[in-house]
């Protein structure tokens, strides 16, 4: 059996051909599975089966185990709405940073679970990557946006302090996820160019991302970052982290390959809400513009769209296996 | 003509750089000095915001500064309002609003600071708001404006039905916006405007304003 290429690319060796994968969360596996998002979203078993089944369908070369954006802060005692059909936002921030046990609180022993059921069903050469919360982020979304902005100009230690209150409490979660053999996916999307700047992005989310890298890396796991958006403005200061693997929306992505990280990205998630040729296209243009060298995965810019035709994805794998590669 | 009073470039330059005491202070000085309330708010104040916009635009202020400028802002303008003897005609209300299915609030949020600091009485329902409170809220505040933001595709669907509502509803003028919003689709659901950004935002809604007022 070909060894799997993306394992191969974040191992540092040269693939067979070209990993790609269509990223995709719980909302977009549970739709396409028919099952209610908030069932997926509290149940381990539910969650490792819509993702595992979405994995299987579309053939990808890695597999992200990703519920939504407010587990922690919900385990944190936000309170989270869930809706039929759309991702569980916060509606009330919880006011306060509390270390949380992953074993224990809130939705991670759910994450958990999914992740050791996934990489336990999945052979052991595919990356399984596990998303949590940026510290910053995580800071954002417990304290409230305003709160948390209007500190970083106004009293920026206090800032400092609720980020790396938030980076404390996800060093355990970085381990329970090694732990179950999954590869910590730091998602930190307000640390996003298009709302950070450089110097806040320096002062605010990159102590507590290196802080996680390093921590998965004391443990001998790689480590992912992820950031939507605009990475531009803060895209040399996000390779300071250190992360081994980089998954990004608009950004330069030879830069960040000569930084040292494996790239995954390139495709832009709005063509899965059009059709098949805009796909197909997506993909031979993001190879066109990969970056040299054998360190990039061509996946989604982002997750792929709840409702997305699963054909699409199927579409996106097939036109990355058909492009020229030589080994 | 007379040289504008330097308090009112202390007022701009204080939001402009993030000096919260320095707002407050120049707003008193403002009074101290005879200037009219009203001049310090449009030529000092939202003037400050008006080069704040400007360094948003240029990427050398990010969403923070945003936030925290319209923070003081407001804090200046507590000062100075209690002393303008009648309160002056809004340049329009605007109805703001994030559609239904998208809790992306941030744009909108700035597009709201820089529409206010223009003049504007804008009333915010805030994030995954349904066409029906829009529509309720639009006849209710007998508004100028409608500014729907959105940032995510599927919720595209949402916007158009908001506009056709209040097109088909009230005499309300409606600009759209947001990443995935352009010309081309403001137009084919029938909104009256769109803009890339908040200054954008902030010229089309005195167009239309103006407009209405003629
Ligand atoms: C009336 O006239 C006007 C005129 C101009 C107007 C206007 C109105 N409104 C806006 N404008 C304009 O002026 C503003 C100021 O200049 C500008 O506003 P913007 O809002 O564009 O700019 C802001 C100042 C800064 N930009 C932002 O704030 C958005 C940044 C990114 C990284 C982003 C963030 C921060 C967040 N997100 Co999310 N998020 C992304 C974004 C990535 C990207 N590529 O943009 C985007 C928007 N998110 C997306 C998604 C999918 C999601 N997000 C989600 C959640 C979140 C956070 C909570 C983490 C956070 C939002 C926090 C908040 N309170 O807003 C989820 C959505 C939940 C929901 N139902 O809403 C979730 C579904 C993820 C999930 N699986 O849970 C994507 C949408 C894809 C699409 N095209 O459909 C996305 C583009 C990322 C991606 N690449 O896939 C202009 O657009």
């Amino acid at each position: 059996m070909t060894p799997n290429p993306a394992g191969a690319v974040l191992a540092g060796r040269r693939p067979e051909r070209l990993p790609v994968a269509p990223v995709f969360g719980a909302d977009h596996a549970a739709a396409r599975a028919g099952v209610p998002l908030r069932d997926a979203m509290t149940d381990g078993d539910r969650l490792a089966g819509v993702l595992l089944a979405a994995h299987e369908d579309y053939g990808g070369d890695l597999l992200v185990v990703f519920s939504d954006v407010t587990v922690e802060a919900e385990a944190m005692g936000a309170t989270v709405r869930f809706s039929p059909d759309l991702p569980p936002h916060v509606a009330e921030p919880a006011g306060e940073i509390r270390k949380l046990d992953p074993e224990r609180d809130g939705r991670l022993p759910v994450i958990l679970r999914a992740a050791a059921l996934a990489r336990a069903a999945l052979p052991p050469d595919l990356p399984v990557l596990v998303s949590l919360k940026g510290p910053f982020s995580l800071a954002v979304l417990a304290l409230g946006m305003d709160r948390l902005l209007a500190l970083a100009i106004e009293d920026p230690p206090k800032a400092r302090d609720a980020v790396l209150a938030a980076a404390e409490s996800q060093e355990a979660y970085v381990a329970a996820i090694v732990r179950r053999g999954g590869i910590p996916l730091i998602g930190d999307p307000f640390a996003s160019g298009s709302v950070l700047g450089p110097g806040h992005f320096e002062a605010l989310a990159l102590p507590g991302l290196a802080g996680l890298v390093f921590a998965a890396h004391r443990t001998g796991s790689p480590a992912a970052i992820h950031i939507c958006g605009d990475l531009r403005p803060v895209q040399r200061l996000v390779h300071r982290a250190g992360a081994d693997l980089l998954h990004l929306e608009q950004a330069d992505f030879a830069a960040a390959t000569a930084a040292g990280s494996v790239v995954l990205g390139g495709v832009p998630t709005d063509v899965f809400l059009r059709d098949e040729a805009a796909v197909r296209a997506a993909v031979r243009a993001a190879a066109n513009t990969a970056p040299p060298g054998h360190r990039f995965i061509l996946g989604t810019a982002c997750d792929l769209p709840t409702r997305a035709d699963p054909e699409l994805a199927r579409a996106m794998v097939d036109e990355a296996r058909r492009l020229p590669w030589s080994p | 003509m007379d040289a504008p009073p330097p308090v009112l470039e202390d007022l701009a330059r204080s939001v402009l750089e993030l000096d919260r005491e320095g707002a407050v202070r120049a707003a008193g000085e403002a009074l101290l000095a005879g200037v009219p309330p009203e001049t310090a708010i449009t030529a000092g104040l939202a003037e400050g915001m008006r080069r704040v916009g400007e360094r948003f635009a240029a990427k050398v202020y990010f969403v923070p500064e945003v936030l925290v400028a319209g923070r003081i802002f407001y804090a200046a303008m507590e000062v100075l309002a209690p002393h303008v003897a009648r309160q002056p005609d809004a340049a329009g209300t605007m109805v703001c609003a994030v559609v239904e299915g998208d809790f992306h609030d941030i744009g909108k949020n700035i597009v709201k600071l820089m529409v206010e600091a223009a003049g504007f009485r804008v009333v915010d329902l805030g994030k995954n708001v349904p066409a029906e409170r829009i529509l309720e809220a639009v006849e209710r505040e007998r508004a100028d404006l409608v500014g729907l933001s959105t940032l995510m595709t599927p919720t595209l669907d949402r916007m158009a039905r908001t506009v056709k509502i209040l097109k088909e509803r009230t005499s309300a003028a409606v600009l759209v916006g947001g990443a995935p919003v352009d010309r081309a689709f403001a137009a084919k659901i029938g909104a009256d405007g769109t803009a890339p950004d908040a200054a954008g935002a902030v010229a089309l809604a005195r167009e239309f304003a103006g407009r209405r007022r003629r």
